[in-house]
Parts: C-alpha cells; sequence; structure tokens
C-alpha cells in the first residue's frame, strides 16, 4: 500500500496536478512498485537487446491535453471499421470518435473503481507499472454471451507531443463472454518526443473469439514499450497481430494463458526496420491445459542501422498433454548494419506433446532472385517482390480484412523500392 | 570442519598432525581437504612445475575467491547439493596397488554384469574395474607399442604433468588461450588446482596413425576431478581424439570441473569424441556427479575444422557447452550430441558457434531424451560478428521424452551482425509413438528391444560422427541407461 | 486342429462397438478372404488380432494353433507366427528397415529355438526375398518405410513377410494404392509364400485382388458380423452387385 514516501512521490504529484483528481490506491501502489523494479538495464535477461540508456535520464512528464490534427486523423484512420474510438495523449476525444457502441465504456469516468492489472502476469515489469501509474483513460469492453460483434472497434491513439518529453498511456480492458466474438484494432501514432506504455488486458471465456492487432507507426521520437496479457477458458480464439512499422523502439510484451482445455492462441508479428529502429518482442505463452494450440510467427524485415529481437517462451506445464505449439521467427536483413538477435525458447513438462520452433537470418535468398532475373525482373524489382512476398505472408493471415487492406499499403508504402511494384501486388 | 583459507600450510600440516615433505616426500596419498594459496603451491611443487605455471595458478586462484560459483542453470526436479569447496581435497595420488583388487573376482558383481551388457573387451574390464593392471595384463608394453607408432609420426601424446616437464615451451604457448584462467568460476578453479590430464600436439602435415584413444582408455583412470586436456594441431594436421568410455564411473568426488583447450591451425582438423558416463546417483536422486566443463576450440587458422560429439549418459548433473571460435576464414565448427537423463538426472549442455572469419560455417545436432523425473535442456549461443562474410548455421535441436513427469528445454540464442550470412535453427519434440511400438511388436519385437532401437534411430546423425566402435558402444550403453524407464 | 479359431468375438474403441460377434476358423493351407465396405469393422479385426491395445475386448475368443491368441503380448504373437501387413505401414526415423528387420527375424528364430541369423546369412536372406518382390534392396538402408511411395511400402510389408515366415498371414488392403503391376508382383510373392501349414487371411475393399491370390473361402463383413461366407464366386458377385446388395438382402433377412 501506499507509503510516505509515495504520498510525496514527484511523478504522482505531476499526475495529479495535471488530472485535477488524486490518484486511486492502486495506481500509488504502481508508482512504488515501478520505483522498487527501477529503470531496467541491459544485463537483465529481457532487457538484454533493447537499449534504454539514452532515454534514462529524460525527465518524463505526463502529457497535457492536446488537440487532434486532420492530418493525423487522415493518416491513422481505417477504412471499414465498424467504430471508431480516438484518443488524444491518453484522452477520449469525442468529437473524432464514432458513438460507443453497446458493451463499450470509458475507462476515464470510471478509473477508480475498475481493478487494474487483474490479468497481468508483469509485476516485474517497469513500464507495466508505470502505465497503471500513468493511466488516465481507456476502453473497457464487455462482450456478452453468445453476441458477435460486427465488423471492429478502432482505438485509436494519437500523440500530439510539444517541448516536454511527455509520458502517456491506455488501458484496454477485454472481456469476451462466453461464444461471443469480437474484432479490435488498436492504432499508435503520432509524433513529438514520447513514450508510450499502453496495456491490454483481455479474458476469454469458454468457446470465445478474440482478433486482436496492434498497430505501431508512431514518429521516430517515439519509444513505445507495451504489454499484452491474454487469459482463456476452454476452447477459446485469441489471435492477436503485433504490427510494428514505427516508433524508435517499438517494442511488445505478450504474455498469453492458455487456462482451459482446448485453447488456441495465434500472435503473429511484422516489423519493419529503418534507420535506426529497434523492433523487440516478448513473448510468452503457457499451456497451462490439455490439448491447447499454439502458433507464433515473427517476421522482421530489416533496412538500414535498424535492429530486432524476438524472444519466445512456450512454456508447457506438467499435465497439459497433446500440446500443439509451434513458434517461427524470420528476419531478413536488407542492409550491411542491420542486425537481428532470435531467443526461440522452448520448456516443457509433459510427454505427449508437439512442440516446434524454428529461427532463420539471412538475405534475400540468392535461388529465388535468380529464378526473378531469369524471367526478365529487373534486379531492383525483383529485390522489392521478393521482400514484399516476406511481410505480405503475414498480412494475408491477419484475420481482421479492414486492417489486412490497411496494412498491405502501409507496407507497401514503406518498402525500399516499393515504387517499382504495381499496387496491385497487394490484391494479387 | 572447513579449514579456514587464510591456514597457512605449516599451522595446517601441524593441526592435522601431518607431517610434509614438499618434494621428496612425493608418494604421500592425499591432502586434506581445503583450498588456499599454500595447497596450491603443494600441488605445483609436487609436480615440480616451473614458476611460470605456480605464478599461472595463483592468479587463477586470486581471481576465482572473487567470483561467485553460477546459478542460472535449469535443474527444475534437482536440490541442488550445494558443494563446500573446503571439503574437497585438492591432490590425490593415484592408488597404489596393493590398495586395488587383486582380481575381477573381488570386483562388485553388478559392475561387471554392467560391463558385459556394454560388450566391453574382457581384457579391459578388468583395467576399468580398477583392478591392479599389472596382475592383468602387462599395459607398459602395450603403451610403449602406442607411444613408439606415434613418435614415429612426430606426435607428442603423453600426461599434462610430462608435457609440462618435457614440452614446456609448448605448454606456456598454449595454456589458456582458448580457455582464459579465468573463464567463469570453474575454469578458474580449475586453473588453479587442476591436477592432470593430457597433452597432444600433431606436428606440421601429420595425420596422426592412430585414434588417441585406446592407449588412454587404459591409462586415463585417477586422472582426478580437475582435469584439464590441451591438442594443439598445427599446420595441415589431423587428430581424433577420444575421451571417457561406455564403462560406469564410479568416483566418490561430487564435483567434476575439467577443461579441455584445442587449437586447429591452418588447415588443420581436431575431431574430439566424449562419451561421458560418470555415476548418475540412484533412482532417487541421491548422490550422483556434478560435471561441470568448459571445452572450446580455437579455429585459429584458415580453412580449420573443430568437432565436438559427446554422448552424455551420466552425471546427476551436467553442465557443458563445448564451444567454437571461428576466427580462420573458412573454417568449419560442428557439435554434436546426445545426452540422455533418467531419474533425477539434469542435463544443461550445448555450445556456442562465434563466427568471427569469413564463410566460417558450423553446424549442430543436439539429440536430448529425457525419461523418469530426468530434465534436458539445449542452450546454445550462434553469434555471427559483422566480419563474418557469408557465414552459415545450421542448428537441429530435438528431444524425446518418455513419460509425463521429464521434462525437455531448448533455450537458443541467435545473434546475427552480418546480413550476408545465414542462420537457421530448428527444434522439433517427439515421444515415442504408440503405433511404432505396435509395429515393432508385430514383427515379434518386444517393447525394450523396440524403444531402444527408436531412441538409437533417434540418435543416429550424432552416432554416425562416432569412430565405429565407439558408435557400437554408445548404442548399448543407452540401452543400458534407459532400461527399467520403460514399461 | 484349426490354425485360427475366433469364436464370437466382439471389440469396443472409445465405448463404440466395432466387431459384434466373429466367428472364423482358417485351417492350414488356406486362403480366406474377408471383403466388407469401409467402416465394417475389417481393419479392426486385422489389428485385434495383432493386439492392438486401442481396441477393448468384450466378449469371444480366438486361439492360434490352439493355444489362447488374445491373453498374448503384441510382440508375443508376431514371434508365435502370427503377421499383419498393415494397411498404412508406420515411419521409424533414423532406424534402418535392414537393422529393423535383423531384430525381428532373430526375435522370431529364437523363440523358435533356432540359432541366430549372422550378418552374411541375413543378407543372402534378404537378397533372395527382396527379389521375390522385385523390392529395391537399396531401399533397406533407408530409415523403416520412411520416404517409401506408397506401392514401395506395400511390397516391403510382404517382403516382411516372407523374411519372418508366420504361420498365419493377415493382409489388410494390402492392395489399396496399388497400380496393376504392383499388385501383380505383390500378388506374386503372396503366392509364393502359400503352403500347407500356413493361413492366409486377405481383407480387401475390392474383388480385384482376389484374381491374382485366389482364395478358398470368401467372408463379406457388415457392421462388424460376417453376414455372408461363400467361395470366390461370392467376390465377384459381390463386384458386381455392389456392398449395396449385401445390405439389401441381410436387412430383409434379418
Amino acid at each position: 500500500m501506499c507509503t510516505d514516501a509515495i504520498e510525496t512521490c514527484p511523478l504522482c504529484d505531476a499526475i495529479e496536478k495535471l488530472s485535477e483528481r488524486s490518484m486511486s490506491a492502486q495506481r500509488r501502489e504502481a508508482c512504488h512498485r515501478m520505483h522498487a523494479i527501477g529503470w531496467p538495464n541491459r544485463k537483465l535477461e529481457a532487457w538484454r537487446y533493447c537499449n534504454l540508456k539514452d532515454i534514462e535520464s529524460t525527465q518524463w512528464h505526463p502529457a497535457p491535453l492536446a488537440a487532434l490534427s486532420q492530418a493525423d486523423l487522415d493518416d491513422f484512420a481505417i477504412d471499414g471499421t465498424a467504430a471508431r474510438l480516438v484518443f488524444v495523449n491518453g484522452r477520449f476525444d469525442p468529437t473524432h470518435s464514432s458513438l460507443l457502441p453497446e458493451g463499450v465504456r470509458l475507462l476515464g469516468p470510471l478509473i477508480d473503481e475498475t481493478p487494474l492489472d487483474v490479468e497481468t502476469p508483469f509485476a516485474d515489469d517497469y513500464f507495466a507499472a508505470m502505465s497503471t501509474a500513468l493511466v488516465e483513460d481507456g476502453v473497457i469492453i464487455d462482450v456478452p454471451a453468445g453476441v458477435v460483434l460486427p465488423g471492429s472497434i478502432h482505438i485509436m491513439h494519437i500523440t500530439e507531443g510539444g517541448c516536454d518529453p511527455i509520458a502517456m498511456t491506455l488501458r484496454i480492458l477485454i472481456h469476451v463472454g462466453p461464444s461471443a466474438r469480437l474484432g479490435v484494432i488498436e492504432t499508435w501514432a503520432g509524433h513529438g518526443t514520447a513514450l508510450t506504455t499502453p496495456m491490454t488486458e483481455a479474458h476469454l471465456d469458454e468457446d470465445a473469439r478474440l482478433d486482436h492487432a496492434r498497430l505501431i507507426e508512431e514518429s521516430d521520437e517515439t519509444t513505445h514499450l507495451g504489454t499484452i496479457a491474454s487469459r482463456q477458458a476452454a476452447g477459446s480464439t485469441f489471435e492477436s497481430a503485433i504490427l510494428s512499422v514505427g516508433g524508435r523502439i517499438a517494442r511488445t510484451r505478450v504474455h498469453a494463458s492458455l487456462d482451459g482445455e482446448g485453447g488456441h492462441a495465434a500472435i503473429r508479428g511484422l516489423g519493419m526496420g529503418t534507420d535506426s529502429r529497434h523492433i523487440d518482442n516478448a513473448l510468452n505463452v503457457m499451456h497451462a491445459s490439455p490439448a491447447c494450440t499454439s502458433r507464433e510467427y515473427f517476421k522482421n524485415l530489416l533496412d538500414g542501422d535498424s535492429t530486432a529481437a524476438f524472444t519466445g517462451r512456450i512454456h508447457v506445464a506438467h499435465g497439459a498433454q497433446q500440446t500443439d505449439a509451434v513458434q517461427a521467427n524470420r528476419n531478413l536483413l536488407l542492409s550491411p548494419t542491420a542486425r537481428s538477435w532470435a531467443r526461440p525458447q522452448l520448456e516443457i513438462y509433459a510427454d505427449d506433446v508437439k512442440c516446434t520452433h524454428g529461427a532463420t537470418t539471412g538475405e534475400i535468398e540468392a535461388e529465388a532472385l535468380f529464378y526473378l532475373l531469369a524471367r526478365g525482373i529487373p534486379e531492383a524489382t525483383a529485390r522489392s517482390l521478393l521482400a514484399w512476398a516476406f511481410v505480405a505472408e503475414v498480412v494475408d493471415e491477419v484475420p481482421l480484412p479492414a486492417l489486412r487492406k490497411h496494412m498491405a499499403r502501409r507496407m507497401l508504402g514503406m518498402l525500399p523500392g516499393a515504387e517499382r511494384l504495381d499496387e496491385d501486388v497487394v490484391s494479387m | 570442519m572447513p579449514d579456514d583459507p587464510n591456514t597457512t600450510l605449516d599451522q595446517w600440516a601441524e593441526r592435522s598432525d601431518y607431517k610434509w615433505g614438499f618434494v621428496t616426500d612425493i608418494d604421500a596419498d592425499t591432502l586434506p581437504p581445503g583450498l588456499n594459496e599454500e595447497v596450491i603451491r603443494v600441488i605445483s611443487a609436487r609436480k615440480q612445475e616451473p614458476e611460470w605455471l605456480l605464478q599461472w595458478r595463483l592468479g587463477a586462484y586470486a581471481k576465482w575467491k572473487e567470483m561467485t560459483e553460477p546459478a542460472w542453470g535449469n535443474w527444475p526436479d534437482h536440490d541442488w547439493r550445494p558443494i563446500d569447496y573446503q571439503a574437497i581435497s585438492y591432490y590425490s595420488a593415484p592408488k597404489r596397488d596393493e590398495d586395488r583388487p587383486k582380481s575381477l573376482d573381488e570386483v562388485d558383481p553388478k559392475l561387471l554384469e554392467t560391463y558385459e551388457k556394454l560388450g566391453i573387451p574382457l581384457e579391459e574390464r578388468a583395467a576399468l574395474a580398477g583392478v591392479a593392471v599389472d596382475a592383468v595384463f602387462d599395459s607398459v608394453s602395450v603403451a610403449t607399442t602406442f607411444r613408439d607408432t606415434l613418435k614415429e609420426a612426430g606426435v607428442i601424446f603423453c600426461s599434462f604433468s610430462e608435457a609440462v616437464q618435457d614440452y614446456p615451451e609448448l605448454v606456456q604457448k598454449y595454456l589458456g588461450k582458448v580457455v582464459s584462467r579465468t573463464d567463469n568460476f570453474f575454469a578458474a578453479l580449475n586453473a588453479a588446482v587442476f591436477t592432470d590430464g593430457s597433452f597432444a600436439y600433431i606436428p606440421k602435415g601429420v595425420r596422426c596413425p592412430m585414434e588417441l584413444s585406446t592407449y588412454f582408455r587404459i591409462n586415463q583412470m585417477n586422472t582426478g576431478q580437475f582435469e584439464r586436456t590441451l591438442i594443439v594441431a598445427d599446420e595441415g594436421s589431423y587428430v581424433s581424439y577420444l575421451e571417457g568410455c561406455t564403462a560406469p564411473q564410479r568416483d566418490e568426488n561430487q564435483l567434476h570441473a575439467a577443461v579441455v583447450e584445442l587449437i586447429a591451425m591452418e588447415d588443420a582438423e581436431i575431431k574430439y569424441s566424449t562419451i561421458q558416463n560418470w555415476y548418475p546417483g540412484d533412482e532417487n536422486g541421491v548422490g550422483g556427479i556434478y560435471n561441470f566443463v568448459t571445452k572450446r576450440g580455437l579455429c585459429a587458422g584458415d580453412r580449420s575444422h573443430v568437432s565436438w560429439t559427446q554422448v552424455e549418459t551420466g552425471s546427476a548433473m551436467t553442465w557443458k557447452y563445448p564451444s567454437c571460435i571461428l576466427k580462420g576464414d573458412d573454417s568449419v565448427g560442428e557439435f554434436y550430441s546426445v545426452a540422455l537423463t533418467n531419474n533425477y538426472q539434469q542435463a544443461d549442455t550445448g555450445t556456442k558457434m562465434i563466427h568471427l572469419g569469413k564463410r566460417t560455417r558450423s553446424n549442430v545436432v543436439s539429440k536430448g531424451i529425457s525419461a523418469g523425473r530426468g530434465h534436458n535442456t539445449y542452450r546454445g549461443l550462434v553469434k555471427i560478428l559483422s566480419g563474418a562474410e557469408h557465414a552459415r548455421n545450421y542448428t537441429q535441436c530435438d528431444s524425446m521424452l518418455m513419460g509425463p513427469d521429464c521434462g525437455a528445454h531448448t533455450f537458443p540464442v541467435i545473434e546475427v551482425e552480418n546480413p550476408t550470412s545465414q542462420v537457421e535453427h530448428e527444434a522439433s519434440t517427439s515421444k515415442i509413438g504408440e503405433d511404432q511400438i505396435f509395429y515393432c511388436n508385430q514383427r515379434g519385437i518386444s517393447n525394450e528391444d523396440a524403444v531402444s532401437m527408436i531412441v538409437n534411430g533417434f540418435c543416429r546423425e550424432v552416432f554416425a560422427e562416432l569412430p565405429m566402435e565407439f558408435a557400437v558402444e554408445a548404442k548399448a550403453l543407452l540401452s543400458v541407461s534407459l532400461e527399467d524407464s520403460v514399461g | 486342429m484349426s490354425l485360427l479359431e475366433i469364436k464370437n468375438l466382439h471389440a469396443c474403441v472409445d465405448g463404440v462397438e466395432i466387431l459384434r460377434g466373429i466367428n472364423l476358423t482358417i485351417n492350414p493351407g488356406e486362403v480366406h478372404s474377408i471383403m466388407g465396405s469401409n467402416g465394417s469393422g475389417k481393419s479392426t479385426l486385422a489389428r485385434v488380432l495383432a493386439g492392438d491395445e486401442a481396441y477393448e475386448i468384450t466378449e469371444g475368443t480366438a486361439t492360434l494353433n490352439g493355444v489362447d491368441l488374445l491373453d498374448m503380448a503384441p510382440d508375443v504373437r508376431g514371434r508365435e507366427g502370427l503377421f499383419l501387413a498393415f494397411q498404412y505401414p508406420v515411419e521409424i526415423p533414423g532406424v534402418s528397415t535392414k537393422y529393423f528387420l535383423r531384430t525381428a527375424v532373430n526375435a522370431v528364430r529364437e523363440h523358435r529355438g533356432l540359432d541366430e541369423l549372422d550378418a552374411f546369412g541375413f543378407l543372402k536372406l534378404v537378397k533372395e526375398k527382396a527379389a521375390w518382390v522385385q523390392l529395391d534392396p537399396a531401399l533397406l538402408d533407408r530409415p523403416v518405410n520412411e520416404g517409401f511411395s506408397g506401392g514401395e511400402k506395400k511390397r516391403a510389408e510382404v517382403f516382411q513377410m516372407a523374411m519372418l515366415e508366420p504361420i498365419m498371414a493377415i493382409l489388410d488392403e494390402t492392395d489399396s494404392g496399388l497400380d496393376i503391376d504392383a499388385l501383380r508382383i505383390v500378388a506374386k510373392g503372396v503366392n509364393k509364400l502359400r503352403n500347407p501349414d500356413r493361413g492366409f487371411l486377405v481383407i480387401t475393399h475390392y474383388q480385384r485382388l482376389l484374381d491374382y491370390i485366389v482364395p478358398d473361402v470368401v467372408h463379406v463383413l457388415l457392421d462388424g458380423r460376417i453376414v455372408r461366407t461363400g467361395d470366390k464366386e461370392l467376390a465377384l458377385e459381390l463386384e458386381e452387385k455392389g456392398y449395396g446388395w449385401i445390405e439389401k438382402i441381410t436387412s430383409t433377412s434379418a
């Protein structure tokens, strides 16, 4: 609980001053926890490849209110979603949002009475604690039993930065009732020197299904350190895609727990590394019950001085027989100074299981390139085409149609030499 | 009661009523337990080592005192028995013949039965069981024959102690060049107190005329718990070295901390094969050896080649990562491993492949078999540095699980800093299929034979790397180690 | 004494009764064929006789040479001379076919009180028997059934049968997936093994195989029971009229 030290915590003071109300006990406690954990350094296994040194001394300020620019809205909107909820600097922006669909509430007014961190196993995570301390708003989604929400809900968070380095977050709490179905897309975008620490907690009841995606398209001044936690009852399906195409650092930590028999979790990732972006995905998939399946497919396309780290652990608990788990990490290096690190891990305490993992790193395959050249395709085009093929495999698997289209165009815009490719490549 | 490390030897000797003669009393059996600078001086003096080696040991010891025992192993089902470094005796002279069994009749029949199952040649059984060798056959003459053949080829192969006396310049030049004396906690301890081991030097252009094994097998008894091996293959030479044997090796010592250093010059090749079958403890996990070994090969020259093959079935806990530093351009590193854990055994093993040179290649094949409450962990690092143009690595890591209470874990790390390189890692787990057992049964093959056959099939790629006769023994060893673990 | 005698055999899998009272007697030297549509219980019968523990026997008996078969472990049945040519032979990675087979041959020989075959004798036998089914001996260096084509797998099964010289051989749809040439080769191999002491139970869906392996007795299996028994003419009749005909006449007679 709150200690005297916390009562006088400067961060808490700043948050309270800005929001003009006092923080709840759980948020104060989180702030306390954050200080107790301390700023992570690279000696810690979890942060070995993620260099936070140059922002360590940054004085982060809770983000002030700001107005959304129309250009940002146009840039990051996704066509074809059922609802759009816009947040600017960590707070809801009703003017640019659609009406709240049934079962969807804002967290802001309920922040003091809503238990946070219920599902999260991130007690040791500095930025998860920071997220709880900082959170002012977010979304609570509760889909009742058997209800299938048509289309998907797009939660857009835009950072409108000023002179000061600002820190902000959102909390998205999702509960999908028995046999209910929901689609959620998160966009993290904007500009300014910022630190964003989003956290999404999902609870799936029996036979429920959640299709989720987090799209990170923040500017190169933004450090993105997010978390996703899911807990699944028997027969439920959780699909999530983490698309890291922006940010100076785009790090996502995922903890997926398959608690009930016959659950299925599929987590996909696509990273586009340009300049000196660091893409970092740390996953922990817990097979706590028998007969669950899990899939993790993470791909990174790395150009410039960009780097990517992948740490994936599949944990099969004692007694979780008939587990079927597959994990793959593929890295394509396009420049001599790009780097990749992979740590695919299996920890297995049951014998009747099928677990595989694979990791590959390399440049564009010479044989494939030669094949295209032999068909008369110019080399630069051939390279772009092969790079496109590499990323398209992930995009094609995203179960949210609206996002798929958006992503395909976005990727095509970012691909080196993509101007040589016809737009038709997307639909083909 | 552990000794105060600051006690001087004199005080200590007096207290234990023991009269020391540093050089003359070379037959004295064992130093009392405890580790301090004086103990190291005694070891060095007994071995009549040059001053530089004593200083080298002392330097390692000074560093070791500042180090802490590593605590990152993955031992899910093992009660760690703390190692009391002051309770170990760091010098023990070879057993004298009068203390040994006079003939096989005096040897534990259970041990002999195991030899039988493993198909160990009759004449070797006595030697392995520790029977005074002279009572069995004249080992000296056998050894001499081997020595003559090697000498003719110009190959130096002798105990580490002999090498220090006879080839001090070679030892000084290469000792600690691959595994520095402060590399890690156990390597530092070994550097401080190692008592013996082997040394081999293959001169330029020489293909070693025999596997460095047979001789070694008979004579390696009592090399002690802190063994040190150094093999140098000069330009264009080749050597195949075999360590250990399938016979179960009982030992009173809890800790084994060996160090092996390999250096391959331009166009040289070293093939190092190990069969490790130290006492694993009983079926309840009581007792057994802690086997914490540092093994590393340096591919120093262009086109050099270091290949590790290991079959690990013994020890209560194994902690070892035979590694390769691929410095020369076009050099090749290989690691082939079978690790089997049964009952409460725990093995944490793997390799590190560090690619520095251009077009360097490494190949890793690891097969882990877990049964009972055994746990098998593969831990590996593949690192491609930025200068390693067109480097290649392929790693395959397969686990076989037998029974609901065992575990198989895979923790590889892949770090790539050069885009022209290609790195591939694959891992899978499997169990023996009931349909496979049924198929074998239908052809008249019993459950036990079917399991042993399928397990051996699983390990086939690794066994293919072993010298023929070693491979045959390794297969028998797996079957024996798995006995009672299959219903 | 009859070679194989099955009386009122009932068997279940996962609580569902598949065999519902099989009665069948095969004498030495006889070739019996069991025909039936998919799901009639043909393969179940084969696997139950071989001792697959996935099936629970709820009633009935089966004896081989007068000895209780159901009481034996699967490998003992194999050594006693019961052979099953599997419909889908399993792959065993890393275990060479040669090594596998030598282990099997010597297990059977030991059981029969014969000396172990040495490497030379074994290879001689392999060469001879492989020729029976025109099996490329190079295949035998591969892991058991791994990378074998469908036809190669079936030929390898018959080859193994020739090597093990069983007294009672069951062929479970050995003809499925074979073209006409391969079918002839397989049948030729089986016919070479026919002798006055050996019994065969040929399970098939199609009459085609029976043109080449001519049966003494033909049984039709429906819903886990033998509903009709006749000579080879029955197979031809069935081919002509289809399994629907059997269903019809049994339902009207029931």
